[in-house]
């Protein structure tokens, strides 16, 4: 009675814990104004896997598969900046464009597309129409080169997703879908679950023919007892309700721990920046915008007038649309017909600063813009611009940029992850004390490079004695309290 | 020296039954642990409960985790200012001059907006010193009590208004009788461009005058200087020159003209070292027990009414007087005195801070006779600190009706002995002018309210002495829609469209010659254009000082703070005796029928004349001397309390000049028997919410702000009241917030005995523990000889006896911190408490708290009497955590929240503590400070905040220090040896790829300092100031008997003492 009475208690218990741990911890981050992105790091394992193909497709020619390098070469040379391989941007994606086209078309097309467009080449009219832009002609490609960007035409990007499978019918738009796309860890579940039905049933089976054979030869069968029962017996109980509560306080614990860490917490932001654009394609060195990371405290979000160095002549994005660098000049009060700042723009009547910058927009010869992203740009007029914080510490601990940047040597991309990826910016790391001290572990210290470590005497000794390989960041008290917390 | 018996109240010296019953507890008060227990019994404690508790627990739990994680903006600037780079400090010179006191400052700045005040170092005259005032008038700039806007005034309502309108009626105003009668009442400018400025004022309205009004005057040194010198001028003391000093009633590191600097001075004068064992010596001749009387080497105490008649004896004994001088107590002191002073002529100086002319006179004489004149005194360098003439005032008052009136940050209508008067004048005055930043007594008796700008959102210059300048720049936008002063009288004389100001000439030659004798052409001015039509006063101040300053151009003095005149000082002015007998027979007089009680109204160093009522920093710090804060009291000698049965707190009755006020009594021992005396700036009508009682003030207008701390004493109409004085018991009793015993270190008497139980067993008397250590200058080499003995002897007895043997070691390599305090230089003003305060987000807990021994402070100045009760000796010392290394907070904590660091920090890990206070309760130094209430508001549930103070508002914690975190309630605190700006000095250094210097890293106690007392630094730098510290004779570790290492290193304090004055 009493074991029972104590069985029902830790079941209660447990029950209290596991609901607790997976409903409460669920913590979920205002969905109205950010999404949450996992994609990012799947996406780009996906996509690495992939260059196997390549070579079950290059059927072995050595010369192809040069040119095909040498067209990978041309393609981020001259194309890149319009073109993506399978999506619209300033141009159309090229994959697949190459059945629209023979040989000569094509190369005179590279070489002047407006031309060919201004002649009246049905394909190139329809493409203008649909662009709104023509295409930048490239007199100076040679055959050779156009040659390679074919072959690089058909074969696809290296690296990139496998090419087009060849198509006889013009138009094949469908993508082939992918055969599987479900996980490993669910298959090993279904398979699991299957195998526990067949040897259940198999034990069922052989019993039931133990029965028959034992009725058949008049043994007597031992009753067993019912499954029932068993199922009720305290022991069972308490052992059930042991395992919950273990399994309950280890999730709990777990899942607190886990309390305000956003990893993977990818917001929308104010403008859609995108650091692939900026930090990966252009090139744009972390510290240009980020500035403050040497210095001190904060790495700083730029402020407007530091997007202006480029943007001053930069006024379109890579689809082509100005929305989002319109943005950057309702705040600043940038003229981009006149090219040149409004005079006393903060005085300018709010009504007048929005139908201005709307109005160039509407006037966009390439691009239309939709109402709610005419607003966006109006709701920027005059105000800077307020971006959301991805990396959020909590209040008690005390991170400094310019310790790990200009004093550590420390690069950006080993606690943000590979911005230069990253289309929507999210948060790489957990950033949890744990992942920090065990940086500070493993990290070794410049000694010899930096006059001031000199004080460290006994570690310098132990250096040259050849007693000592390194000395890590936990060595000169990296780990101690108050390194972080003050 | 044998080791005087230290105490710090009376309480402690007459071991009252309270006092002993305290002092054996960390904790003043029990927590109510029987009831809780007895609660618990009364409950039936079952299973069931426990499930209830744990549901509810859990769910609520669960419901506040469960809340979504809030979106948090990250806004830049859209165009960012260069100089800025957030999260990166930038430093601005500039000027704090209240009125009263000067200082020249370095304004610290966060990301736009001002955080901390530090002293500027490249200003020589205060020499990076600050104030307690200094220090906290930077949250003056986030009152809330502040006026937001301009307001117009018609008796009860008060409305407020665009300056676009003010400025239009009071121009109509002016315009329309331009020969009108008007006057400008302000505290002392020493603003050079602002008095050309009023000078402009006067070409365009004849009438115009302006009347100084310093509430702290020094009217009668003024006058007594324009008959001796033919100039109403006070000269420029050099305390550090002179080998004898004499304070006749000055309490010149106090409140005295300009006691940032006189400290710096009188700290130099004093500094001792075994290689120069020479410092001055210091005579006080005082009433009332001041901070200058603390820190006197004699301190003859005199009644006030005897002041003149001890002047006079000292002039007497010097030979410059023949007149007849009555008997007094203390007369026998002063022929010694004399003595002295003639034996060090030239290098003796008198200083007096009495407002009498006659005695003055008699002051001046004196040093006149001990040549003081161009050796200490340097008559020729003029001090514009004080310029307020009480004639001048007087004869506003009394003069009748005025066409116009303008009041500059000043407040007479409280703080005047006729401020009723001028209250008068003012409602008969067509027009009158407020500029004060509040609402207070005086701006509600005029017509508009005019705000100007706090100091650090305002352009400004000043000469404290002539040809030194110092100047202030803005380092916020205006917070607040105020205007400054400057710029309001430019706009309503018109002088903002079209002003023809005659610019002194600029110096000829601007050029100087260097120490090699090359000539040095001034920098062009960057960029500042001479403005002839300036618009407002920022740029009429630059163009004022085009071509002005000496061999600094604009940008740079601006960048520095500080500059000299181009022209040359004028001559040293020539002392001409004056017959002087008649007048002091006179006064004398006076003082030989005043037998009975005698009272005295001063201003404190913290809250002056009630300006700083409304800062919180200030009422919380504790007056250096009665060690009390928030409210006043009177001062009342220990005899004289002992005789009528009075002790701390009994309310007495205070009665003259037909006004009375109950006022608590606070026994001063070395007050004169049968004196007393009261701060003023209390009980203020119309203060914020600050200077109130918050007992009875909860809410935020002005009906339920409750009565104001402490009483206003104004009404006395004097500042002296020498006959005519009664004092009353009222049987009540009212608790001081007096911090003098709390947090003591029992160093007196045996503890755990019954009341009169002694005890003979030496291991229970701890009078013996290291705490405070004095030297004679006399007996210098036998005092060092002696503490090394004791010393060794320590030592000896920690290596045979330790458990921390070779702990040592750890800290052998890279950095060891210690600090370095030496007494001799602390004059215990307090300036680094506040600055400690400010630095570290240290909360303000308010005067119920502060009673209940709840005060936060991390860095508290014990301040130890001994020898006779009424003329006692005192020392002080700074305490705060001494970051022993063989800590024994560190082994109690059962969570290690507290731990040390490699460098030999103590640390505390805030969030990992949970409040168990073991610490506190082991720490021998009792330095440990427990949060008992959310102070800042940290918490996240409102209703758990406390109330009691008016820092935590919005605005309020404006000026938080962002690298500090704002503890919550219920964990432990205490210092941090300021580990922000260790950890910021070594990541310069380590940028920079330098080995970190010494002073790379100054803690903001050691900042704040006038006296360089402080210092911090790397023990393990053998050259660095704190092991000079620690290989100087005269150091010692509090406490070393019980081998906890500490890393605080103290200097023996040193009495210029001859052998027969040893108490």
């Amino acid at each position: 009675m009493r074991a029972n009475k104590f069985s029902l208690f830790t079941v209660l218990l447990a029950i209290l814990f596991l609901s607790i741990s997976n409903l409460s911890f669920a913590q979920p981050i205002d969905s109205t104004e950010t999404t949450t992105t996992e994609a990012p790091a799947d996406a780009s394992s996906s996509t690495e896997e992939v260059p196997a193909t390549e070579e079950a497709s290059g059927e072995g020619n050595a010369d192809e598969a040069a040119l095909h390098v040498l067209g990978q070469e041309y393609y981020e040379t001259y194309c890149q900046s319009c073109h993506e391989w399978d999506k619209k941007v300033t141009g159309p994606p090229l994959k697949g464009a190459i059945v629209h086209w023979e040989q000569e078309e094509l190369y005179s097309w590279i070489r002047n597309a407006p031309k060919m467009i201004k002649e009246g080449h049905p394909r190139g009219v329809a493409l203008f129409n649909e662009y709104k832009t023509y295409m930048t002609a490239f007199p100076q490609l040679t055959d050779d080169q156009l040659k390679a960007l074919e072959v690089w035409l058909v074969k696809g990007p290296i690296g990139g997703p496998p090419p087009p499978p060849p198509c006889d019918d013009p138009p094949c738009t469908e993508d082939p879908v992918p055969a599987s796309n479900i996980p490993v860890k669910t298959i090993l579940w279904i398979l699991l679950i299957t195998l526990g039905i067949i040897a259940l049933m198999l034990g069922r089976v052989s019993k039931v023919l133990r029965k028959t054979v034992a009725a058949k030869t008049g043994e007597e069968v031992e009753e067993s007892t019912p499954w029932l029962s068993r199922l009720k017996s305290p022991a069972f109980l308490i052992a059930i309700a042991m395992l919950a509560l273990i399994f309950g306080a280890y999730k709990t614990v777990d899942l607190a721990t886990n309390l305000g860490r956003q990893k993977n917490y990818a917001p929308a932001q104010a403008i859609a920046f995108s650091h692939k654009l900026h930090a990966g394609q252009n090139q744009v060195p972390c510290q240009y915008c980020h500035s403050g990371a040497a210095k001190g405290k904060s790495a700083v979000i730029p402020s407007s007038n530091v997007c202006m160095n480029c943007h001053l002549q930069v006024n379109k994005g890579p689809t082509g649309n100005s929305d989002e660098i319109a943005k950057i000049y309702a705040a600043v009060g940038w003229d981009p017909i006149e090219k040149k700042y409004i005079e006393n723009y903060e005085e300018m009547p709010a009504e007048e600063a929005k139908a201005f910058f709307t109005t160039w927009l509407k006037n966009d010869s390439i691009a239309t813009y939709s109402d709610e992203q005419l607003r966006a740009v109006e709701n920027q007029v005059q105000k800077p611009v307020e971006w959301t914080r991805v990396h959020n510490l909590p209040d008690h601990v005390y991170f400094n940029h310019a310790q790990h940047v200009t004093a550590g040597g420390v690069e950006c991309q080993t606690c943000h992850g590979s911005v230069e990826e990253m289309d929507v910016l999210y948060q790489y790391s957990n950033l949890s004390m744990g992942w920090c001290i065990n940086c500070h572990r493993n990290t070794e210290v410049d000694f010899a490079g930096n006059e001031y470590y000199s004080i460290y005497e006994k570690y310098h000794k132990e250096m040259k004695e050849g007693k000592r390989t390194g000395v890590t960041v936990e060595d000169i008290g990296g780990t101690e309290c108050q390194k972080c917390h003050y | 020296m044998s080791q005087n018996k230290y105490w710090r109240g009376i309480e402690e010296k007459q071991q009252t039954e309270q006092f002993v019953k305290q002092s054996a507890k960390e904790f003043a008060e029990d927590l109510p642990m029987l009831d809780a227990i007895a609660a618990e019994k009364a409950l039936p404690s079952n299973r069931r409960n426990f499930l209830k508790m744990l549901g509810f627990g859990i769910t609520s739990a669960t419901l506040a985790a469960s809340c979504t994680q809030p979106v948090r903006k990250a806004i830049p600037y859209t165009i960012k200012p260069e100089e800025i780079t957030p999260g990166v400090a930038s430093y601005y010179a500039s000027t704090f001059w209240d009125g009263l006191e000067y200082a020249s400052i370095l304004v610290k700045t966060r990301d736009g907006r001002p955080i901390k005040l530090e002293g500027n170092k490249s200003a020589e005259l205060t020499n990076g010193g600050t104030s307690i005032k200094a220090q906290a008038s930077i949250l003056s700039l986030y009152d809330t009590n502040r006026l937001d806007a301009p307001r117009k005034i018609n008796g009860d309502s008060i409305n407020k208004e665009t300056w676009a309108n003010i400025d239009e009626e009071i121009t109509a105003k002016l315009k329309a009788n331009p020969s009108g009668n008007y006057v400008l009442v302000s505290s002392t400018i020493i603003s050079p461009s602002t008095k050309a400025l009023i000078k402009s004022m006067q070409a365009k309205f004849p009438n115009f005058k302006h009347v100084t009004y310093d509430s702290n005057s020094a009217s009668g040194m003024l006058e007594a200087n324009k008959e001796s010198f033919g100039k109403a001028m006070i000269p420029k003391y050099h305390f550090d020159k002179a080998e004898v000093i004499v304070g006749l009633d000055a309490d010149f590191l106090g409140t005295w003209i300009s006691p940032v600097e006189f400290i710096a001075q009188y700290a130099k004068g004093r500094r001792v070292s075994e290689k120069k064992p020479k410092m001055s010596r210091h005579f006080q001749i005082e009433a009332r027990m001041s901070l200058t009387g603390c820190n006197a080497d004699v301190r003859v105490p005199v009644k006030y009414s005897e002041i003149g008649a001890a002047a006079l004896a000292l002039l007497k004994k010097l030979g410059g007087s023949d007149a007849n001088v009555p008997p007094f107590d203390g007369s026998e002191q002063i022929t010694k005195i004399a003595k002295e002073l003639k034996a060090a002529k030239g290098k003796a100086l008198v200083v007096c801070g009495s407002n009498d002319k006659n005695i003055q006179l008699v002051v001046n004489a004196i040093n006149n006779e001990i040549g003081a004149y161009g050796t200490t005194i340097d008559t020729g360098t003029a001090c514009n600190l004080r310029q307020g003439l009480d004639s001048d005032f007087t004869s506003l008052v009394n003069g009748g009706k005025t066409d116009a009136i303008f009041v500059h940050n000043c407040n007479p209508v409280y703080d005047s002995i006729m401020g009723d008067k001028f209250a008068k004048l003012l409602a008969q005055s067509d027009l009158a002018v407020s500029f004060n930043q509040t609402l207070d007594a005086t701006a509600r008796a005029c017509n508009y309210a005019c705000p100007t700008s706090h100091f650090l959102e305002s352009w400004g210059d000043a000469e404290p002495y002539t040809g030194m300048i110092s100047l202030q720049q803005p380092s916020i936008t205006t917070i607040f829609d105020t205007r400054q002063f400057q710029d309001s009288l430019m706009v309503w004389s018109g002088m903002n469209k079209g002003m023809s100001i005659s610019y002194p000439k600029p110096a000829e030659v601007d050029s100087t010659t260097n120490a090699n004798g090359e000539l040095e052409i001034a920098v062009n001015d960057g960029g500042v254009e001479l403005n002839s039509n300036p618009k407002d006063y920022q740029s009429y101040l630059t163009a004022f000082y085009k071509g002005k300053l000496s061999g600094k151009s604009w940008t740079k003095a601006l960048h520095d703070g500080v500059a000299t005149m181009a022209s040359a000082p004028s001559a040293a002015a020539t002392f001409t005796a004056s017959n002087i007998n008649q007048g002091v027979v006179a006064m004398l007089n006076v003082g030989q029928r005043a037998n009975g009680p005698e009272l005295e109204l001063f201003e404190d160093t913290k809250i002056g004349n009630g300006m700083y009522a409304d800062n919180p920093w200030c009422q919380e710090t504790p007056d250096p001397v009665t060690k009390t804060t928030y409210g006043n009291y009177v001062m009342v000698s220990p005899r004289w309390a002992m005789d009528n049965g009075v002790k701390d707190g009994d309310v007495l009755k205070v009665s003259a000049n037909g006004y009375s006020v109950d006022v608590p009594a606070c026994v001063q021992p070395g007050q004169k028997m049968n004196t007393f005396a009261i701060p003023l700036g209390y009980g203020r009508k119309f203060g914020g919410r600050a200077s109130r009682d918050i007992r009875t003030s909860w809410g935020t207008t002005a009906k339920d702000m409750g009565r104001a701390l402490g009483v206003d004493v104004n009404p006395f109409k004097s500042r002296l009241i020498l006959s005519g004085v009664s004092i009353e018991k009222t049987g009540l009793n009212e608790n001081l917030a007096q911090t003098q015993t709390h947090h003591s270190i029992n160093i007196t008497q045996p503890v755990n005995l019954k009341p009169g139980e002694e005890s003979h067993d030496e291991k229970y008397r701890l009078k013996d523990r290291t705490v405070i250590r004095e030297m004679v200058l006399d007996n210098l080499k036998d005092d060092i000889h002696d503490l090394h003995e004791e010393r060794h002897f320590y030592q000896h007895m920690i290596e045979d006896y330790s458990i921390y043997k070779g702990h040592e070691q750890e800290y052998s390599q890279g950095h060891h911190w210690g600090l370095g305090i030496d007494l001799n230089s602390c004059v215990g003003c307090g300036a680094c408490v506040t600055s400690c305060h400010i630095e570290n987000n240290v909360p303000v807990v308010g005067k119920v708290e502060v009673e209940r021994v709840h005060e936060m402070h991390w860095l508290r100045i014990d301040r130890y009497y001994s020898g006779n009760e009424e003329n006692p000796q005192v020392v002080f010392q700074p305490v705060m955590c001494q970051h022993c290394d063989n800590a024994p907070c560190e082994n109690v904590c059962p969570v290690s929240a507290t731990n040390h660091s490699s460098e030999g920090l103590n640390q505390m890990a805030y969030n990992r503590c949970i409040g168990t206070r073991y610490c506190a309760n082991n720490c021998p130094f009792k330095v440990r400070r427990f949060n008992w209430y959310d102070y800042w508001g940290a918490d996240s549930f409102p209703w758990n905040e406390h109330k009691g103070n008016s820092v935590n508002t919005e605005l309020g914690r404006l000026v938080l220090n962002p690298d500090v975190t704002v503890r919550s309630r219920g964990v432990m605190e205490k210092c941090s040896m300021c580990v922000q700006r260790v950890q910021l000095g070594k990541l310069e250094a380590k940028k920079r790829g330098e080995k970190l210097k010494d002073g790379d890293i100054k803690t903001a106690c050691q900042t704040a300092c006038p006296s360089d007392a402080i210092v911090f630094g790397d023990m393990n730098d053998k050259k660095s100031e704190v092991s000079k510290y620690k290989k100087s004779g005269r150091n010692y570790v509090m406490l070393e008997e019980i081998n906890v290492a500490s890393s605080v290193n103290y200097l023996a304090k040193v009495r210029n003492l001859k052998k027969d004055e040893i108490v």
